[in-house]
């Protein structure tokens, strides 16, 4: 067997590896959910997680916040939350006689916002505004939010009492939806046998510093994408958008999203190239929560299974760019 | 999925009949009017063949009977193995027009189907809606759907679909007919039923479709007493003035509302009172489902009987579901009405029956349709 | 290719096939012909949105009107019996057919255009019996199919496709079903493919169902077929110098197969068409004799009082297929005793009585409506009695055979002198015309040049002063000798010889064989044997002087080889589709029950009932067939669609070698599904290697490495390490 000139490795793979087994520690038997939320966090975009409680969402986000050393923030959204619990509020010092602006949690780098269909439309927007914009205007003055800045957002997808769902305008706005589950029998069985005096997060040491992050968010935009895959994101795209079972499809900024997050999983697996896998292996998180599935009378609640399933079928259906 | 769908499992056949039914399937053959014409001329050639003995004839009646045949066993070929499925929405009202996929699936190895026409059937009867597919290569399924409106709420059995073709050459049709039995529920129309709201109340009348929560549009200012949400403090206001100042919320709307449906028989069958008959289910239904959307629990009260308050997209299921099959009592049972002083009671009712509607004055609004 | 243009070049071949066919009937007037050529390809481009044909339905509707006023006019003008409505209707079809190809707009028009095709078919079927209707037959066939599919393709996407469901409002949208129409994804290579076949079966399955239909019918329509070939010479009339000088006319005349006479070269056979008995002045002709029609036995017709035994060993079958010629004449070698024909008798002894007649002076005629083909089969006895048997015979004759020995009083006195002198100190009328022929032979010398010098009568200026001319003068020499000498005589005119065609196992006789010779009463019983009888004691014994010289024979190159085997076809399409009937379906089947019989049990029963074993060629034959489409089918089941190619870009060097990669990549996925591995359009390089580690993996690692480096060629930014490619090559090629 003939050998190649091996393959060469962009270097940050090591650093990479490292924290994905890091964070891997704490979140035990689910390796994809730990690769999505690490591929947007490289592709500076935002993860939403829907899922059943106690599964591990806030596990995921403190682990990822430990392994980069980078300040970690929950913020868990409840009905009577207000704008200002998040952004912040003017508080009055007496003593100076000014009101000074005491920041709200959302001037972290990891930013769990949990159960977000908890709380008042209102509240959502100022979270999702900062998200989009990267910085808060409160009172006129605008404070930045410094980089890198990530929100894991969850919804628990069963409960419907009392909530105000996300609407698909502001779906658009995560890069990835994903959805941890339920661990396998084997590693349950492991989990619960494991238990230690400390919780497992703990053991999350640091490997990379914060601007390591940053350098790493730059590199992956030098990661080159052939034009035959942009053709077939687009491709993709264009028959979401003209299927009949989807009243709405894809949007640009989902197919830039695919695309930033395609180049973010080559990085991730140590590539300085992107294959048509990764697109194609992103395409259902990336794509499934901002189409809107046929109805003809809007009720609440999205069928999520439907939509993965369409997006397969079109998968199904495209030819990969040889 | 599919909540407005229940399937129903077919009868296990013999092996006998299974075996007749591979051998010689169930078709229906019908000549288009191109076929007709033709059979004609083959005929005409035919004869004239038979008569003249020309024998180059005899070649073009060959060639003529030949496309017949193969004809006939290209459609064959093309209704084998194929497979129909429908994708359903998850609700289905009255009125309203919606789309109901169609999947077809072709699990022939080695063979693509062309030209193909899928109807569903109603109670074996075809809907009148076709959907076509040009192409299904082999071992593809593909997907289309048709646009289609029930005029009236109800249990509707849908009992399987008609595959036909006239691949190759469009001189007859050829179509089977694939069972695939289902009960579709239709819902009541829904109408618009903001302007029959008569009374202005925190959880009703709101235009807007978010939810009652703690909103801060409607407030008022009031001091700070100790004991108080230091949350509540308005930062501002409290500046200005020098002392604390707390916001006031309005009392959250965590109330119930009933949904009162008389549903007694107090007409002739004529077409007139069926429509006052459905407008009340329709009223009905419209109200649980506004209310729903607001996040009240709603309940249902028919003479039928009653479904217990709950929340959420289930409960209004559960509801329309229920108004689907409601029939009307001639007897007329009595109507338990829900008690509680956090109920709000709203009634419907036909202008007739008005009088039989027991203690008006716990009614919160008591909508009146039809003439007396 | 877009399906809207291959739908129209479909029906355009469909329709050029239906008129091919027509006019190579002869029928279609010229200026028809060249006006449908010249206006069918111009009525391609006539169509919108280039040109709107509603336009000109006025001028259209005119102008037929014109056309339709026209070929009336023809009809009633040519008079009554030649004007033709088949012509007229003909003609009509293909200015109709013009007319709609113009008018092109919805599929009722197409459908229109079909049909009138179809039309236009059954009339060619009517008027051309010649191969060419085979071809033309066969490319409509195919392109019928065709165009029956696709046109069903589209009329579906037409009534169907218009509406697009959009759920918000409330009305459907139509979607432009040109885009469809012109898009290349419905009609792939494999449609194509497929369709072809259909085609194919739709041929061979009419070829079965003509074999199959029973012919029960009488067939009382006689075929017309083109106007017959002029052959001079069998008129009742004939001027000395016309006939047998033309050497160079190739037009086949007449096809005989002679079983028990295979391939015996050259063919000496002289084919008697008419005997002139009067010689006037450079004209003989015939003294008009009343013609006596044929007696029927069974199937035969003969001539005399009794059924001759056609199963004597002496007699000689042999069937004629002449071809539409402007004689009546019915050719045969030797002596005629009885005619047959098959198929036809029907027609020729109920329809009209008797058609086939002989006269007194031998000559066999049938009627035919105009001219047309005939085929029969002579039973002919070759056999001439014995030299001695003749030089025995008795040299006076009875009166009725004066005629032979008409002597115009023009002739010159000289030519009795020379006969005498000729046949000084013969005793027998045998010895002198063996004489006279003889010196002829050796003193003249042939030619086709035709001088004429003085003003003598052309035989004595053949005689006396030239010494040379073609076969008319040598036979009419002789004859006039004969007859100075007393002995009965006549002319005859004919054909000699024939070309053996190897393809067809028969003899092609040719309007250059046309030849005179002589014929030579003696009082002698033809044949010997116990159907001898009667009047029937005369023979009448054939004599050639003429020098056998008689022109280069036809080389024969590649071309005329080819030119042998086409003939071979016509004669075999002759055979076997225009005159198919009966007795040949019921011999069909029997060879049919044979073959398979001599496949499966090694024997085959001949027509007289016998067993014997079968040859072993039909068994190697089926063998060989049946491996062959074996083979085919694991070819084309190894064949799959190529992936689809990548995209044009800038070439740069890098793309290029992107491009190289990428088709070694896929050779490798073809070869893989040659061995059963199929990967999919939607699959990763990598799923596919995934997959390939389940289901083949052994191979597993050299398609790791190939996927690998074509991963990273492919879709990364790494040029390739010099030789990098070429490995991967070997390594795909060793899969």
């Amino acid at each position: 067997m003939q050998k190649f000139a091996p393959v060469p490795r962009a270097p940050w793979s090591d650093a990479v590896r490292r924290l994905e087994e890091s964070v891997a520690v704490a979140v035990k038997g689910k390796p994809e959910a730990v690769r999505l939320a690490l591929t947007a966090f490289l592709a500076r975009g935002h993860v939403l997680i829907e899922d059943v409680p106690g599964v591990g969402k806030t596990t995921l986000a403190q682990a990822v916040a430990r392994s980069v050393g980078c300040t970690f923030q929950r913020i868990q959204f409840t009905s009577d939350l207000l704008p200002s619990d998040v952004l912040g509020v003017s508080v009055w010092n007496p003593k100076d006689a000014v009101f000074e602006f005491k920041r709200g949690p959302i001037f972290a780098n990891v930013i769990l916002a949990d159960e977000i269909n908890r709380t008042t439309p209102k509240t959502q927007s100022c979270l999702l505004e900062a998200m989009s914009d990267g910085q808060v205007t409160i009172e006129d003055i605008t404070h930045h939010l410094a980089p890198p800045f990530i929100v894991i957002a969850t919804q628990n997808p069963v409960e419907h009492y009392g909530t105000y769902p996300l609407p698909e305008s502001q779906m658009d706005r995560f890069l990835l939806r994903i959805t941890i589950g339920y661990p396998g029998d084997a590693v349950e069985r492991q989990i619960l046998q494991d238990r230690k005096s400390q919780a497992p997060i703990e053991t999350v040491t640091q490997v990379a510093s914060a601007s390591d992050v940053l350098a790493m968010q730059a590199a992956v935009d030098d990661v080159t994408v052939d034009p035959s895959i942009d053709d077939y994101i687009i491709q993709v795209v264009r028959e979401t958008r003209e299927s009949p079972l989807l009243e709405l499809g894809v949007s640009t900024r989902g197919a830039l999203g695919l695309h930033h997050a395609a180049k973010a999983r080559a990085f991730l697996d140590g590539r300085a190239f992107v294959l048509p896998d990764d697109a194609k292996d992103l395409a259902v998180a990336t794509f499934a929560h901002r189409v809107v599935v046929s109805r003809a009378h809007d009720t609440v609640g999205g069928m999520r299974e439907e939509a993965d399933r369409i997006i397969r079928e079109i998968l199904e259906r495209i030819p990969i760019p040889s | 999925m599919g909540t407005a769908l229940t399937a129903l499992t077919s009868p296990s056949l013999t092996r006998w009949e299974r075996f007749r039914r591979y051998m010689r399937p169930p078709r229906r053959l019908r000549f288009t009017r191109e076929g007709w014409y033709f059979f004609f001329i083959s005929l005409g050639v035919g004869l004239a063949a038979i008569n003249t003995g020309n024998n180059l004839l005899y070649l073009i009646l060959g060639m003529t009977l030949s496309l017949i045949i193969v004809s006939g066993i290209l459609s064959e070929v093309t209704l084998r193995r194929l497979e129909v499925r429908r994708a359903p929405p998850d609700s289905i009202h009255a009125k309203r027009p919606f789309l109901m996929g169609i999947s077809l699936a072709n699990s022939k190895r080695r063979y693509p189907s062309y030209s193909i026409e899928v109807e569903d059937l109603l109670g074996d009867r075809p809907l009148e809606k076709k959907c076509y597919f040009l192409k299904v290569p082999s071992g593809r399924v593909q997907q289309t759907s048709y646009r289609y409106e029930f005029p009236r709420r109800g249990r509707y059995a849908l009992t399987g679909f008609r595959v036909s073709t006239k691949f190759p050459f469009a001189l007859f049709r050829k179509s089977r007919v694939v069972e695939a039995p289902a009960d579709v529920v239709v819902f009541p129309e829904l109408v618009d039923i903001r302007s029959l709201l008569t009374m202005v109340h925190p959880s009703m009348g709101e235009t807007s479709r978010t939810r009652v929560g703690r909103g801060e549009d409607f407030y008022s200012l009031r001091e700070f007493h100790p004991g108080d949400d230091s949350r509540e403090i308005h930062w501002k206001a409290t500046a200005k003035v020098g002392h604390l100042l707390i916001r006031e919320r309005e009392e959250e709307a965590a109330r119930q509302v009933a949904i009162c449906l008389f549903s007694g028989d107090v007409g002739e069958e004529t077409p007139a009172y069926i429509n006052e008959r459905e407008r009340l289910v329709s009223i009905a239904a419209s109200l649980v489902c506004h209310f729903i959307a607001l996040g009240n629990a709603v309940s249902l009260v028919t003479l039928e009987g009653a479904i217990p308050p709950a929340h959420g997209r289930d409960q209004a299921l559960r509801i329309l579901r229920a108004c689907a099959v409601l029939k009307f009592e001639r007897e007329p049972k009595p109507f338990l009405l829900p008690k509680g002083a956090r109920v709000d009671r709203i009634g419907v009712v036909h202008r007739r029956a008005a009088h039989l509607l027991p203690a008006k004055k716990t009614f919160t609004q008591i909508i009146e349709v039809g003439e007396a | 290719m877009r399906f809207a243009l291959l739908h129209k070049l479909s029906s355009y071949a469909m329709v050029s096939s239906a008129f091919l066919a027509l006019y190579f009937s002869g029928e279609v007037a010229p200026h028809f012909s060249v006006l449908f050529a010249v206006a069918v390809p111009l009525s391609w481009f006539w169509e919108p949105p280039r040109v709107d044909p509603r336009r000109y339905n006025v001028v259209w509707n005119i102008l037929t009107i014109i056309v339709l006023l026209y070929l009336l006019a023809e009809v009633l003008l040519a008079g009554a019996g030649s004007g033709d409505p088949l012509s007229l209707g003909i003609h009509f079809l293909t200015f109709i057919e013009i007319n709609k190809l113009f008018n092109r707009r919805l599929s009722r028009d197409y459908l229109q255009i079909y049909v009138v095709s179809f039309l236009m078919l059954v009339a060619a079927a009517a008027l051309n019996t010649d191969l060419s209707f085979a071809v033309f037959f066969l490319l409509y066939v195919i392109f019928a199919t065709w165009t029956l599919i696709l046109f069903h393709l589209k009329r579906e996407m037409e009534d169907n496709y218009l509406l697009k469901h959009r759920p918000e409002q409330g009305v459907s949208e139509r979607i432009q079903v040109d885009r469809i129409l012109n898009s290349r994804r419905i009609v792939g290579g494999s449609f194509l493919v497929g369709t072809s076949v259909i085609s194919l079966i739709v041929f061979l399955l009419s070829s079965a169902i003509f074999l199959l239909f029973p012919r029960l019918g009488f067939g009382l329509f006689v075929s017309k077929t083109r106007g017959g070939i002029t052959v001079a010479g069998f008129s009742e009339r004939v001027q000395l110098g016309q006939f047998g000088t033309i050497r160079d006319n190739t037009q086949v005349v007449m096809r005989v197969e002679i079983p028990s006479l295979q391939g015996l070269r050259p063919l000496n056979f002289r084919w008697r068409g008419i005997a002139l008995d009067r010689y006037d002045k450079g004209v003989w002709s015939k003294t008009r004799s009343r013609p006596k029609p044929a007696a029927q036995s069974g199937d035969f017709l003969f001539f005399g009082r009794q059924r001759p035994n056609i199963d004597a060993p002496e007699i000689t079958r042999m069937t004629v297929f002449l071809e539409p010629l402007s004689t009546e004449a019915v050719f045969f070698a030797g002596d005629l005793r009885a005619i047959e024909f098959p198929g036809r008798l029907a027609e020729v002894m109920i329809g009209k009585r008797r058609l086939v007649k002989r006269d007194d002076h031998g000559d066999v005629t049938m009627s035919r409506h105009g001219s047309e083909s005939a085929h029969y089969n002579a039973y002919v006895s070759l056999r001439e009695p014995p030299a001695n048997a003749l030089r025995a015979a008795p040299g006076d004759v009875s009166t009725e055979f004066g005629l032979y020995l008409q002597f115009s009083t023009e002739l010159s006195h000289k030519i009795p002198k020379l006969a005498h002198e000729l046949t000084a100190g013969l005793s027998n009328n045998y010895d002198k015309a063996v004489a006279i022929q003889k010196w002829l032979h050796a003193n003249f010398r042939y030619t086709t040049e035709m001088k004429r010098e003085t003003q003598l009568d052309p035989v004595e200026e053949f005689l006396f002063v030239r010494k040379e001319g073609h076969c008319e003068y040598f036979a009419s020499a002789m004859t006039l000798l004969l007859r100075a000498a007393g002995i009965p005589a006549r002319t005859v005119n004919g054909f000699l010889g024939g070309e053996w065609n190897d393809f067809g196992k028969y003899y092609t006789i040719r309007q250059q064989d046309a030849h005179s010779w002589v014929e030579v009463f003696f009082n002698v019983p033809r044949a010997p044997g116990p159907d001898v009888r009667g009047a029937e004691t005369h023979s009448w014994i054939t004599f050639d002087p003429t020098p056998p010289s008689r022109g280069a024979p036809r080389i024969i190159g590649w071309t005329g080889r080819i030119e042998e085997w086409i003939d071979s076809l016509r004669l075999r399409w002759y055979k076997w589709v225009v005159e198919f009937d009966l007795s040949k379906q019921v011999g069909f089947f029997r060879d049919v029950g044979n073959f398979f019989r001599g496949l499966f049990s090694g024997s085959t029963r001949t027509k007289d009932g016998r067993i014997v074993p079968a040859s072993p060629t039909p068994r190697i034959v089926v063998v060989s067939l049946l491996l062959a489409a074996v083979i085919i089918w694991f070819v084309f089941r190894g064949r799959r669609g190529v992936p689809h190619p990548v995209r044009k870009q800038v070439d740069g060097p890098r793309v290029v070698e992107k491009r190289r990669v990428t088709k070694v990549y896929n050779d490798m996925v073809a070869r893989l599904e040659r061995h059963g591995v199929k990967k999919r359009n939607c699959h990763t390089a990598r799923e596919f290697l995934g997959f390939v580690h389940l289901h083949a993996t052994v191979l597993w690692p050299k398609v790791r490495d190939v996927s690998t480096v074509y991963e990273e060629l492919r879709f990364g930014e790494r040029p390739a390490a010099p030789g990098e490619i070429e490995r991967m090559v070997a390594i795909v090629k060793s899969i």
